[in-house]
């Protein structure tokens, strides 16, 4: 497998040769560019999370557990 | 045909919800897990890019879609082309919310996981983005395929 880049347009782009004859072709993104994409990702894994709303159900399951054994002390 | 993957036809066109103006959710990198991401680099309102991703070579796209990395107001092109036939090629509507945006190939689930749509192709596949306005990385091209 061979991998190089060419500039087309201004643009960077990497190109794989592979051992079966494919030639992909994928525009480079620079570090700043996974810089931003990262950050997209970090961001996403907080907003989708899918146990958020069983987590949050969780919790005031607990704080309703806690009033009533309080109240059943009395 | 030696080293060809030709298991069927191949897709002449897609349509879904976003082939005529749709615009809704389309991820955000919670699917990231399942796509590669590349933004889309330098746009010229109105014009698709150069194709920021090729293949020449056998092989199945799982996943195409794009979206907005802002909430400013602009439409959004995505054209996939498969051996040389154009398969979709949809502008959204006005999208003003970030991570909206157009699926071409795929399903979106419970807006956190993207369900893969195998299209084959035979020889080459390449994927466009466009935006209404002149623009650079605002857009976010993912895309899942493999090479057969």
């Amino acid at each position: 497998m061979e991998t190089y880049e060419v500039t087309e347009n201004g643009q960077v782009y990497t190109v794989t040769e592979g051992a079966f004859g494919h030639i992909t072709k994928e525009l480079k993104m620079s570090d700043e560019q996974k810089a931003i994409l990262a950050a997209q990702a970090a961001q996403a894994a907080q907003v989708s999370d899918p146990l958020a709303e069983i987590k949050t159900r969780l919790d005031k399951i607990d704080a309703d557990l806690a009033v009533i054994k309080l109240n059943t002390k009395k | 045909m030696a080293g060809t993957f030709n298991p069927g036809a191949i897709a002449k066109s897609i349509v879904n919800y976003y082939s005529s103006g749709g615009v809704q959710y389309a991820g955000s990198a919670g699917i990231a897990a399942l796509a590669k991401l590349i933004l889309s680099g330098a746009l010229t309102a109105g014009a698709y890019s150069a194709a920021l991703v090729s293949v020449s070579g056998p092989g199945v796209l799982n996943l195409a879609y794009a979206y907005a990395n802002d909430a400013t107001s602009r439409t959004m092109g995505l054209k996939v082309v498969l051996d040389g036939t154009t398969v979709f090629d949809a502008v959204s509507d006005a999208c003003t919310t970030q991570y909206n945006g157009v699926i071409a190939v795929g399903y979106n689930e419970s807006n956190a996981i993207l369900a893969y749509q195998p299209l084959v192709f035979n020889s080459t596949m390449a994927l466009y983005v466009k935006s209404s306005l002149s623009e650079t990385d605002k857009i976010t091209l993912a895309y899942a395929y493999e090479t057969r």
